[in-house]
């Protein structure tokens, strides 16, 4: 498994989010340093052109930071590698757990700690949805520490190595697998034995899933 | 199948026993990233002071060195020399595939002998590179281990292959595939609404080839290929099998 491609997906994830706001002035940028402070010959000392030169207290410093962008294109096939690596990683440890769906009865936090803490998820990353998570859902995991919220499309590898638990919801599942599919290349599609689901009968939000409740959210 | 894609599950199990793949662990692998040379920062990195341009002279100043070839002066080696040539365009260069490879590819699992091998066989499994030019021509290379009866159709196939392979009890030919039928036949994909190009015959100089029953053409008589064929098939050294030529070591 491509553990390196993980590395240099975080590597980019990082830096792309970098504020890159250092910044250093120049000999040129200093106040002052215009003037050629003693004449070129006659005063015994070295020659100098400028107080503000970089070899002089106070002077300018030379190549240092300028405000950039650390943004870099990380290929999107890569990217999508990427992420088919972590979640093979977090299913070869025990560590990718799916679930019905997220729809809570309520938005108390408490609730969610206990569903939690039953199933021993003290760091987990929760992942719902297409561009929406639950409002009960999102409310509720706010304050828990450890514990994240997403929306699939949101899904990276940072937060899915930094979090133990991996949690998907069975709506998120299939959107990820449409998703992730499509970059690979068509021949080897017929290596692999999955069913596909249309993209029309994915529903949105949680609201239009019909799906059974497990007993245990049904509790809660 | 099975074999080429057994080590997915041994891969996943052995994670399993590993610690939890986390920020902490995750690195590139050695050797993915050159450092850069930085000169002029101390005698420990052996680039120090000078920077590898040693004491004075053209090469210390700016901007250093004159052009590469230049003698100094003197008429340079490569004016000197005389043109010699010239570059065939219609070449054709054809990706080379040995019986010791196909032998692996069949041992591995990654070609089936029972169906017939065509130029996309080949490359699929990877015998061959995904980027053919002119197509596939079979050499009878490290073929000690070679005894599989395959059905092969490749662009040319040197007599000694051919005799191999037969003696086996397969089958050779040699097909003539231009640039827009070799598409065709590698990526069908890009051919699903189009209507599928008629096969092209090949041009004369190349008519020689693939009439020729030696050769096993496509194009030549099949009472004379079968003919040949059998007489590979009955003898050790068939009969028009030519020994290559011994040269003086």
């Amino acid at each position: 498994l491509r553990i390196d491609i993980l590395h240099r997906y975080v590597v980019w994830q990082l830096a792309k989010r970098r504020a890159g706001t250092a910044k250093t002035k120049n000999r040129g940028e200093v106040r002052g340093g215009g003037r050629k402070p003693w004449p070129q010959k006659g005063s015994g000392r070295a020659r100098q052109g400028s107080i503000r030169a970089p070899h002089f207290r106070g002077g300018g410093t030379v190549h240092g930071p300028r405000p950039r962008s650390y943004d870099f294109t990380f290929p999107r096939k890569v990217r999508s590698m990427a992420i088919r690596v972590a979640l093979s990683v977090k299913f070869a440890q025990g560590d990718l757990y799916i679930v019905d769906s997220f729809g809570l009865e309520t938005h108390k936090t408490q609730n969610l700690k206990d569903l939690l803490d039953q199933r021993n998820w003290y760091s987990a990353l929760l992942v719902d949805g297409n561009t929406y998570v639950d409002e009960n859902l999102r409310l509720a995991a706010r304050n828990i520490q450890k514990c994240d919220v997403l929306p699939s499309y949101a899904l990276n590898v940072h937060m899915m190595l930094k979090r133990h638990a991996l949690v998907l919801s069975l709506p998120a599942l299939k959107i990820l697998q449409e998703r992730l599919v499509k970059d690979i290349a068509e021949p080897a599609w017929d290596k692999y034995d999955f069913k596909m689901t249309s993209l029309e009968s994915i529903p949105e939000s949680n609201d239009q899933l019909q799906l059974e409740e497990s007993e245990e959210f049904k509790e809660s | 199948m099975a074999a080429v894609l057994g080590h997915i599950e041994k891969n996943l199990s052995l994670l399993a026993n590993l610690p939890r793949v986390a920020l902490n662990n995750i690195r590139d692998i050695p050797g993915a990233r050159k450092a850069a040379v930085r000169v002029g920062r101390g005698p420990g990195s052996g680039r120090g002071k000078t920077c590898g341009h040693g004491h004075k002279g053209q090469g210390q100043r700016n901007p250093s060195k004159p052009r590469l070839g230049f003698e100094g002066g003197q008429t340079p080696f490569y004016l000197r020399t005389p043109e010699h040539g010239f570059k065939n365009k219609f070449r054709k260069e054809y990706e080379l595939v040995d019986l010791g490879k196909l032998q692996l590819m069949i041992d591995q699992g990654r070609i089936n002998p029972k169906s017939p091998i065509d130029m996309k066989v080949l490359r699929d499994s990877g015998a061959v590179s995904k980027k053919i030019t002119h197509g596939v021509k079979l050499l009878a290379k490290n073929s000690d281990k070679f005894n599989s009866k395959l059905d092969i159709e490749v662009s040319r196939a040197t007599p000694l292959a051919i005799s191999m392979i037969e003696q086996a009890g397969g089958k050779v030919t040699c097909a003539h595939y231009n640039k827009l039928g070799l598409r065709y036949l590698l990526k069908p994909e890009r051919f699903i609404d189009r209507l599928p190009p008629r096969r092209a015959r090949p041009k004369p100089k190349q008519m020689t080839y693939y009439t020729d029953p030696h050769t096993r053409g496509y194009l030549a008589d099949e009472d004379e290929i079968r003919k040949l064929r059998k007489m590979n098939q009955r003898r050790n050294k068939p009969k028009d099998y030519i020994a290559p030529k011994e040269t003086a070591v």
